[in-house]
């Protein structure tokens, strides 16, 4: 189907690459701020699991996303190599910054379009609806996550509705 | 053809138009010789276009014109310069490029009279949506001075205020016309037309003019329909004022004239204010009598007969004075103040009438002025201000300004207004002070001058402040920077690493480092401070429009309205302070004159709003001297409405904090401004939503003021650090009752209603925040807690904290939009280690507790 092609194509670009769970996982780069080593990170009340809390990030409070619990994948425990990405989503009234806790940064990539296919309708432990693509990278393959939709689709809702 | 038959000509005109323009870029506004040789090339020029190329000549005249006003500093030279750019570059693409007049923008100069509505077209590429909404923004400021303009003109009416007006009614007219928004454009031509003809105009259709543009802009931003009712202002604007009279001396003599009286009249004003402290002084008297006299005999003899008039008339009362038949004192010498200022501006009339700019028009307010004269001379004046209806301008107190000085000081004020409190026939203030020896005469007549010049003349020169706009949003992320910038300061130079190899110079490169950066963070926090000026400023007309509608007489005297705010507090205030204007208007005010001669108070009532710093906090008061509160009607309606119960005892100052509680309202007749019940419950909690507090004093027949406290910013608030296991906590210290360590027989539990402690004998439930934010804590026991008792509306909860860490001052920082809404916590603060501690938001913890309380007993 060249058209869904096409369309896919149009997300090649830099990306940076991570680990969650032992799967390479790819972030538009466009969309990170900084990465980070993990800090304490202040819980927050009330709030779904997958939000770990606040952070200050020089003078900024933002909040923080644990992306294995986002994902429904088994929580573990930091490590040396747990980061935050710090990232710039796109929401209905505009951009926030939120941090993401992974497992490992690995680097950045460059993806040309004929190595992105369209996303696979099932057989993957992680939601359609958030990915943009798969990349391929010589024998691995790598999740192209959609951020903005990650982080401020349903889900926000679902806390504004407890809030309420 | 024409253009045929002058081919010859025209080819050397588009040259000299050329070159013009080229002139345009090269020519420095400062030299008037390089203008004024433009102003004669654009006269020739237009003579020679006049038969080939009409508009073009026309636009070339009225540059010629702007040139003009530039060169007599007329218009901002900017300003101007903006024009004549505008019009030759309108030309030039007419005669030398050969566009169409109509395109170029130049068939409807603003010439056109006000019935023949110009067709004027938009200039090709000049008008875009992006200009259109740049000139959108600005207008609520121009429509903001417009009102202040008009309200000052009528305060104090005159040639100077007028001119003003005219400035910003000008320069609106001209961007009007170049946006082709033709109503707008006529109806300005319509008002400087009149302002032009009168000197002054009708308030009232000024103020209605200036509602009517309010609609325009509205209209234009939300694409709705242009307003009606232009035809009815443009009549009213043209309705024929009182006539001004030619000038038929002889210029010479009249020039002359000008020059001697304001010599007198300088004079004068040094001579009562000598009269002022020493009444005795026959000297200063005659003088002062001199000065009339003469101007009357010269008057007289240039046929000037106004001026002639109040003349003769001052001259009968200063000879009165000079016999001893009157004492030149309280007000009546405020009435040879006024009569002196007055013939300042008519002499100024004559000398504009002079250089050819206008007529000699009448002096506003002439006849009343007469009548005062009179009754001083008779000795049946009453004071001055009882004379004055509508609004008054900032009048500062004689004390005030002394105490400001340095010249007295405010314990010797204090005395001598107590003092003068106590005599049967008040002395003045000044008098009183040189007499006890609190101050120097010559101190007083210095702070008497400058009262009088800030209330009396609008022509002293006004230092104008240069200012940008910049885009708020903008402006927030300086501040957020300046932010981050001192909390990397601060770890910076509080690192144990750089700690460990300080050097004598880089310990002072540090010390430096850090006063800038405080220097920078207040500089940034002064950044969002506006003064609350505009805002009170606004106050003056609704005064106004409510005296009008009720048929009082009520003056508003504005203090401080240089005290500064952050941008958001000023811009929420304005709304609660209309209400409580309103309610010290319609309410607080005695309806009829009577009433309050009757009372023993003057028969023009006052309002006065007053800012002023206090404590790390603003104060806002608005008092009147009305009726003031009636405790025992506030009381019966709270009993009827049960809010308060039968028996219950109250303080005089709780009663009065009852009408701030949601329906209730003592008026005995609802008028369409206010009274409906609604009011003071919005009020306190707009007033609440910025952080501050609302109180009322009222003093039965003398009067009520309403004092508002406020945070100096939004951003800033005192809190209370606590531990709460391994947490941090901020609880606002505004809404902390006290700390206590439970005693174990405070403590109790109460089926269904979980532990309560009992606090002066009262019973307050505890609040075990793990509970409340849903999670398993520990649960140490009440008893080994500390109590932190905290109080909002609703009522008072105790949260239980192992340990109070100490007050601070919390920078509030919001928690984004994706945990906005968070129940029970506002925002949080960056604590001193880098980390984050979240502030409690007390009212809704409380009200958690009692839901989950409630949750807890339907299920027992």
């Amino acid at each position: 189907m060249p058209e869904t092609m096409k369309s896919v194509s149009e997300y090649a670009g830099k990306y940076l690459t991570f680990q969650l769970s032992g799967e390479v996982y790819g972030l538009e780069i466009l969309k990170v701020q900084e990465i980070m080593g993990l800090m304490p990170v202040t819980h927050v009340p009330r709030t779904p699991d997958f939000i770990r809390g606040v952070i200050n990030l020089r003078g900024k409070v933002i909040p923080v996303i644990d992306l294995r619990l986002k994902f429904g994948l088994i929580g573990k425990d930091d490590t040396e190599k747990t980061c935050i990405i710090v990232v710039q989503v796109r929401h209905e009234q505009g951009s926030l910054t939120i941090g993401v806790i992974v497992d490992e940064v690995c680097e950045v990539i460059d993806l040309k379009g004929e190595q992105i296919e369209a996303a696979p309708s099932f057989g993957v432990g992680v939601n359609t609806e958030f990915i943009l693509g798969m990349g391929k990278l010589g024998q691995k393959v790598l999740t192209m996550l959609d951020i903005d939709k990650v982080l401020a689709s349903g889900e926000l809702n679902l806390l504004e509705t407890t809030a309420a | 053809m024409a253009k045929a038959a002058r081919k010859p000509r025209l080819p050397s005109l588009r040259k000299s138009l050329n070159q013009i323009c080229e002139q345009l870029v090269l020519v420095d506004l400062s030299d008037l010789q390089a203008l004024a040789a433009m102003h004669t090339a654009t006269g020739e020029l237009a003579a020679g276009l006049e038969t080939s190329h009409g508009p073009a000549a026309g636009a070339l005249r009225e540059a010629g014109q702007w040139l003009e006003r530039i060169i007599m500093a007329e218009v901002v030279p900017a300003e101007g310069w903006g024009q004549v750019g505008r019009l030759l570059a309108a030309a030039q693409a007419v005669v030398c490029e050969g566009a169409d007049p109509v395109q170029a923008g130049l068939v409807a100069a603003p010439v056109a009279a006000a019935d023949a509505p110009p067709a004027f077209a938009p200039l090709p590429g000049n008008v875009d949506e992006a200009i259109l909404g740049e000139f959108l923004a600005r207008q609520p400021a121009v429509l903001e001075e417009i009102e202040q303009q008009a309200l000052a003109l009528e305060r104090v009416p005159g040639p100077e205020p007028a001119r003003e007006l005219r400035r910003v009614i000008h320069t609106l007219k001209g961007e009007a016309g170049l946006l082709g928004l033709t109503e707008v454009e006529t109806l300005c031509h319509a008002i400087e037309s009149a302002l032009e003809r009168e000197g002054t105009a009708v308030t009232d259709t000024l103020l209605e003019a200036r509602d009517w543009l309010a609609k325009v802009w509205a209209a234009r931003e939300g694409g709705g329909e242009p307003p009606a009712g232009l035809e009815r202002l443009l009549e009213r604007l043209a309705a024929p004022a009182a006539e001004s009279v030619p000038l038929t001396a002889d210029p010479d003599l009249v020039g002359e004239f000008v020059a001697e009286a304001r010599e007198h009249l300088e004079a004068t004003d040094v001579h009562l204010m000598t009269i002022e402290t020493e009444p005795s002084d026959g000297e200063a008297l005659a003088a002062v009598f001199r000065a009339f006299h003469t101007i009357k005999g010269v008057a007289g003899f240039l046929a000037l007969e106004e001026i002639g008039r109040l003349a003769h008339q001052s001259e009968n009362l200063l000879d009165r004075a000079r016999r001893g038949e009157v004492t030149l004192a309280g007000p009546v010498i405020d009435v040879v103040f006024d009569a002196t200022d007055a013939m300042k501006r008519m002499v100024g009339t004559v000398e504009q009438a002079l250089r050819g700019q206008g007529g000699l028009v009448p002096e506003p307010g002439l006849d009343l002025l007469l009548e005062r004269i009179g009754q001083a001379a008779a000795g049946t004046l009453k004071a001055a201000a009882e004379m004055m209806v509508g609004t008054e301008g900032p009048v500062r107190r004689l004390g005030e300004i002394l105490v400001e000085t340095g010249a007295a000081s405010s314990e010797g004020v204090a005395r001598a207004l107590a003092a003068q409190a106590t005599q049967p026939e008040p002395e003045r203030l000044g008098t009183l002070l040189v007499r006890e020896g609190e101050a120097r005469p010559r101190d007083v007549v210095q702070a008497l001058r400058s009262q009088r010049g800030g209330a009396g003349e609008a022509s002293a020169p006004v230092e104008v402040r240069e200012t940008i706009k910049v885009d708020t949003d903008r402006l927030d992320r300086l501040i957020e920077m300046v932010g981050e910038l001192v909390i990397v300061e601060s770890m910076v130079s509080q690192s144990r690493e750089l700690r460990e190899n300080l050097s004598p110079a880089l310990a002072r490169s540090l010390a430096q480092l850090d006063k800038i950066t405080r220097e920078l963070q207040e500089m940034g926090m002064a950044l969002r401070m506006v003064p609350l000026r505009s805002t009170f400023q606004k106050m003056a007309r609704l005064v106004r429009d409510l005296a009008r509608k009720s048929g009082k007489a009520v003056e508003l005297a504005l203090v401080g309205e240089d005290t500064e705010l952050d941008k958001t507090v000023v811009d929420r205030i304005g709304d609660p302070l209309i209400h409580m204007i309103r309610n010290a208007v319609d309410h607080g005010i005695e309806p009829d004159a009577q009433a309050r001669r009757a009372a023993g108070k003057p028969e023009t009532g006052r309002v006065e709003l007053r800012a002023f710093h206090k404590g790390g906090n603003i104060h806002i008061e608005i008092s009147d001297d009305g009726r003031g509160l009636d405790p025992e009607a506030i009381l019966a309606k709270a009993r009827e409405r049960g809010l308060v119960r039968e028996g219950e005892q109250l303080s005089e100052r709780e009663i009065y904090g009852l009408i701030f509680e949601p329906g209730l309202s003592t008026a005995k007749k609802v008028t369409d401004v206010s009274g409906r019940g609604v009011g003071m419950d919005v009020v306190k909690r707009n007033i609440e939503e910025l952080r501050g507090q609302v109180e009322v004093t009222s003093e039965r027949g003398r009067g009520s003021t309403i004092s508002i406290r406020l945070p100096l910013t939004l951003a800033i608030i005192d809190g209370m650090v606590v531990r709460l296991g391994g947490e941090r906590l901020i609880v606002p210290t505004l809404s902390i009752v006290r700390s206590i360590r439970p005693r174990p027989e405070e403590l109790s539990s109460v089926f269904g209603r979980g532990e309560m402690i009992s606090v002066q004998g009262k019973l307050v439930p505890l609040v075990r925040l793990d509970d409340v934010f849903g999670r398993a804590g520990h649960q140490r026991a009440a008893a080994d807690s500390i109590v932190v008792i905290v109080e909002d509306g609703s009522g008072q909860a105790g949260l239980l904290v192992d340990e109070l860490l100490g007050q601070q001052q919390i920078v509030i920082k919001s928690l984004g939009d994706y945990l906005k809404g968070t129940p029970g916590i506002s925002g949080g603060a960056i604590m001193a280690d880098g980390r984050v501690g979240l502030i409690l938001d007390v009212s809704s913890i409380v009200r958690l507790a009692q839901a989950d309380g409630e949750r807890e007993e339907a299920v027992v």
